[in-house]
């Protein structure tokens, strides 16, 4: 297991904190990319637990979270994440519509969800959104 | 020809001349002479009576004391009256040979006392000094003497004792007296004496021989009688056995006429015994047969006939006739010493018939007719009857004649009613039934009989062989017997037969049946037949295959029962050793094989499965037998490839998810890849470094991909791949290959132990691993049921309020362990692979089923129920084994397969990792 990535970007959209949850780090590599080059701050954890460790400390505005991952996975993480940060928005990416379903079952309230494989403009257009919320 | 007894005369009686004699004719030689002596006695006795008492009255006046001449007349006529009495006695015993001795001594001592006497009278009163008176007594003595040599020669001892004591007193007192005259008076005395006993022996010898002539005539008479008698004994027993001959006899003188004909010849032609007398001429007595047409070949020329019958180049050779009336003789004629002709005729019908009879039947069984055909005719024949027939009982008192011989020719088969027939007596008395002459009369009600006007019948029952009676024979003629007839035993015989016969022919024909319906069923079915024959030397041979042969193997039956391997070649090389094998094995153990191969035709196309399923048995000469059945089982091949197909595919549904989350997430990599490169590239921010690392990025994503989708495409191949032998580990690989991502995702913990192996199995690489992902995916869900069941066991709780700070964390971590074993036993030859699980184990109650196809226990959609089925065909296929236990956490599975374990010097251990690498690499 690769030991968690943190990447501070220069804030763009008003000092907003991007939180991504990947297992394959290679994806949290693209996703991280991307944001940066958008000019959002963001950090990247490669699991669950260390993702709510870091959110003890930081809170994010926005987590992006795979949903299928070893150990704890993201609808799990999410539970533990929307106890702990309530207004955090949830962004769901999963190659699985089931674990959508999953997530709706299991009472979360996501701010969205995203298909892998993931476009990264509808990424960046629900974070924006999700940026543009109260 | 001589009597025997003159032969018997010629040797043992005397001859002439022969003059020795046994003992025993001694003896009775001199029986008879003492028998003489008692003839001649009275005449001696006579004598002696009259003398004395004229020599008393005589010598009265000169004897001194006369009471002495009293008493001396008086001794010598008692003496001589003894001598009467001693005689009568002999006259009315008449002893026999043995006695006359003691009769001889009886005569010798009266002889002696009568000679004592007179010898005392001698010496008593003779005078001394008269010369005159002495010459008287001689005279008188010597008279008495001769009288007695006379009559008591016959004897000779007998006279000798009667005139010893009269002449020797007297010559001794002559002789004593010393003066001349009567010195000459004792020596002529003395010289008398003398001269009788030589008459008395001469006529003593006279006597002898002529008795014993006397006696050999008697013994000539009487042996001449005996030979006599011998001789008529002789005759009458030749004419006896010429009379009881079987066979006809005559004789004939030179001139062809007869000299005796026994009685035989007219109990054979009774109308010729007029003619059987001696004069006859043959000639008459041929005219007279002819006559009566006892020969037919003779009605055309009856004279050249004769001629050839009298003709002497007809002598010493056998003839044979058929008679006019059916009879049949021998007729042998041979010249006899006097010129003659001796005539032999020889009643053969009875062994002619016999012979009929057999031929018939022989040649009926040669020819393969109608047995029952045969017999009947052999029957009439055998019998001499006109008709014969063979009879079954049917029900109702229905009687059906299934053979019959119609007089000259078969007759039709027929029925009748049993009532009033013969046959009915027959059946009544249970065995035979015998009428020699009025059948027809006796059964009125016959029509079978009254219309040929029958006159003996026989009629005999016959039985199956468990004893029961199922018909009759019987055989009818239109003449009455003449005599009595041979039949019964020769009926018996053919009852024993026909009954055989008939269970015989009802055998023959179940069997025919039976084998009809044995090669309609074996031609119409739609398999092969087939009978296979392992000799003990391990040679191969089709004694039977039915016609499915030409569609299943495209080989003739014909020609497969003739050569073996034309049906071995149409198999596959490798289907066709282990066919053979197989079979070798089942011969061993005669458990019953069933095989499964591959036949093509010559050409190699049409490929077809078939499946032989047979049981060996061993027969008695030691080879095995296997009746078998070769069925196609292509399209079953077919269904089954197709099964496996599915279930290929089903395990691949099951790893579907897993798959495609794997697939997704290079994909992913791919997608965001790209959309960065493009985004970098509008913004114009691109920079080469970037996007080269990028694009290196996606190649390798795609290349992960590819792997993939290469290991689903060789997974899901329609075509089975081929047997092969290889490193079970690899399969193992594959397996988690696919497998390892989705179980950690699914908080599956995967335990291997895996220690180096090196041993080989055999069988189809991708089958294995299809076992082991189904097995894994079996783990996978029982652990996920479990956890399921767990989680909404825990709602349930936080529902009713019970629940503590658990709730909290939720479950996180290991859900679940999957522990997976590969061991291997080169002692054994073995190779286990173990999968266990967490899940919580099967019930008991279905454990034992969990192998059998379309069983299951997930819900509807989740699983075909074919992949523990397939797994268990699989093993099996491979000579391996699967179980399955409870291990209290969970289940574990085992599959056990047979190795080998090559060895490094061989270099086959290098290949196989080799090509087990060649397969890791595709």
């Amino acid at each position: 297991m690769p030991s968690p990535e943190r990447m501070e970007s220069s804030a763009g959209a008003a000092e907003k904190l991007v939180m991504v949850i990947d297992d394959d780090p290679m994806q949290l590599k693209q996703i991280g990319d991307f944001l940066r080059r958008q000019g959002i701050r963001c950090v990247l954890e490669g699991n669950g637990f260390s993702a709510i460790q870091t959110i003890k400390s930081t809170v994010p505005d926005i987590i992006l979270l795979d949903v299928r991952m070893p150990g704890l996975d993201g609808i799990q993480t999410a539970q533990v994440v929307q106890r702990m940060a309530k207004n955090t928005k949830i962004i769901l990416m999963s190659g699985h519509a089931d674990m959508l379903t999953a997530a709706a079952e299991a009472g979360l309230e996501v701010f969205a969800t995203v298909d892998k494989p993931l476009p990264l403009r509808t990424l960046s257009r629900f974070i924006h959104e999700a940026f543009a919320q109260p | 020809m001589a009597p025997p007894g003159d032969a018997r005369l010629g040797q043992n009686g005397p001859r002439r001349g022969d003059r020795q004699r046994s003992e025993g004719t001694c003896a009775a030689l001199r029986a008879e002479q003492t028998r003489v002596l008692y003839r001649q006695l009275p005449l001696v006795v006579l004598l002696n009576t009259i003398v004395p008492p004229v020599v008393a009255v005589l010598t009265w006046p000169q004897v001194g004391v006369p009471v002495w001449l009293a008493a001396w007349t008086a001794a010598i006529l008692a003496a001589n009256l003894g001598r009467i009495v001693l005689w009568m006695r002999f006259r009315q015993i008449r002893p026999g040979d043995a006695e006359c001795r003691r009769w001889a001594l009886y005569a010798t001592i009266a002889a002696g006392l009568n000679g004592a006497l007179w010898g005392i009278a001698c010496l008593a009163f003779m005078p001394a000094d008269s010369t005159i008176d002495q010459l008287a007594w001689v005279a008188v003595i010597l008279a008495i003497s001769s009288a007695s040599m006379a009559g008591l020669s016959a004897r000779l001892e007998v006279y000798y004792v009667a005139a010893a004591p009269m002449l020797l007193p007297l010559a001794a007192a002559f002789l004593l007296r010393g003066d001349t005259v009567n010195v000459a008076l004792g020596l002529l005395t003395l010289v008398y004496a003398g001269a009788l006993a030589l008459f008395a022996r001469n006529i003593h010898a006279a006597l002898r021989q002529s008795l014993a002539l006397q006696f050999d005539k008697d013994k000539l008479l009487q042996t001449l009688a005996l030979a006599q008698d011998d001789t008529v004994r002789v005759h009458t027993r030749l004419i006896h056995a010429i009379e009881n001959i079987s066979v006809g006899l005559i004789l004939f003188d030179a001139e062809n006429r007869v000299i005796l004909g026994n009685s035989r010849f007219n109990e054979f032609f009774p109308f010729l015994a007029d003619l059987n007398r001696p004069g006859t001429p043959y000639r008459d007595i041929l005219l007279e047969t002819i006559r009566r047409g006892l020969f037919p070949e003779a009605q055309a020329d009856p004279e050249a006939w004769i001629a050839r019958r009298l003709d002497p180049e007809r002598l010493n050779q056998d003839r044979e006739y058929v008679l006019g009336d059916g009879r049949c003789f021998q007729v042998w004629e041979a010249p006899s010493s006097d010129g003659g002709t001796v005539s032999v005729w020889a009643d053969v019908t009875d062994a002619r018939r016999r012979e009929t009879a057999l031929s018939i039947l022989v040649e009926a069984s040669l020819k393969e007719e109608s047995f029952l055909e045969s017999v009947v005719q052999a029957m009439a024949v055998r019998a001499g009857y006109r008709w014969a027939g063979v009879a079954l009982h049917r029900e109702g008192g229905e009687v059906e004649v299934v053979a019959f011989w119609d007089g000259e020719r078969p007759g039709a088969p027929f029925r009748y009613a049993m009532a009033g027939a013969p046959c009915e007596r027959v059946l009544a008395t249970g065995r035979v039934c015998h009428y020699s002459a009025g059948a027809s009369e006796m059964f009125p009600d016959a029509p079978l009989l009254r219309q040929r006007g029958v006159e003996a019948y026989h009629g005999r029952v016959f039985t199956d062989s468990s004893g029961e009676v199922v018909g009759h024979l019987f055989a009818m003629n239109d003449r009455p017997d003449r005599g009595p007839q041979a039949t019964p035993d020769m009926f018996r015989l053919f009852a024993l037969w026909v009954g055989i016969e008939l269970e015989r022919q009802r055998a023959e024909e179940a069997y025919r049946e039976s084998e009809r319906r044995f090669q309609s069923v074996a031609s119409n079915m739609p398999g092969l037949v087939v009978q296979a024959r392992i000799a003990p030397d391990g040679g191969i041979a089709f004694p039977f295959l039915s016609a499915g042969a030409r569609d299943l193997l495209d080989v003739d039956p014909e020609e497969g029962m003739e050569n073996p391997d034309a049906v071995l070649e149409r198999l596959y090389p490798e289907d066709r050793d282990s066919l053979v094998a197989a079979m070798q094995r089942s011969r061993q153990t005669l458990e019953p094989c069933s095989v499964p191969f591959r036949v093509t035709r010559p050409d190699g196309r049409n490929l077809r499965w078939l499946r032989m399923v047979s049981r060996p048995f061993r027969d008695g000469g030691g080879d095995t037998v296997f009746d078998g059945l070769i069925l196609d089982i292509t399209e079953q091949k077919r269904a089954q490839l197709q099964l496996m197909q599915t279930s290929k595919l089903a395990t691949l549904g099951e790893i579907a998810a897993g798959v495609a989350h794997e697939l997704n997430q290079p994909l992913n990599v791919i997608r965001m890849a790209a959309d960065n490169c493009l985004i970098t590239m509008e913004t114009g921010e691109d920079d080469p470094e970037y996007n080269r690392e990028q694009f290196t990025l996606i190649s390798g994503q795609t290349e992960r991909m590819g792997q993939i989708i290469n290991h689903l495409r060789q997974f899901s191949r329609l075509e089975p791949s081929s047997v092969e032998s290889f490193d079970p580990r690899s399969c193992l690989d594959n397996a988690l290959t696919l497998l390892r991502r989705q179980f950690e995702l699914d908080g599956i913990a995967v335990v291997t132990s895996l220690p180096a192996t090196r041993g080989v199995v055999t069988g189809r690489a991708n089958q294995l691993e299809q076992v082991l992902i189904n097995l894994f995916t079996n783990a996978r869900d029982a652990i996920a049921g479990r956890a399921e069941q767990g989680r909404a066991e825990q709602e349930r709780a936080e529902q009713e309020g019970t629940a503590g700070s658990s709730s909290q964390a939720g479950p996180l971590g290991v859900r679940g362990t999957i522990r997976v074993a590969m061991t291997e036993d080169e002692a054994e030859g073995l190779v286990r692979i173990a999968v266990s699980d967490t899940g919580g184990g099967i019930p008991v109650d279905i454990i034992d089923r969990i192998f059998d196809p379309f069983f299951t226990t997930k819900d509807v959609g989740k699983g075909t129920g074919l992949g523990l089925s397939i797994s268990y065909s699989i093993v099996t296929a491979m000579h391996g084994r699967i179980e399955v236990r409870n291990t209290g956490e969970g289940s574990s599975f085992l599959v056990v397969l047979p190795a080998r374990f090559p060895t490094i010097e061989t270099g086959e251990l290098a290949d196989d990792t080799g090509g087990g690498a060649a397969r890791a690499a595709e």
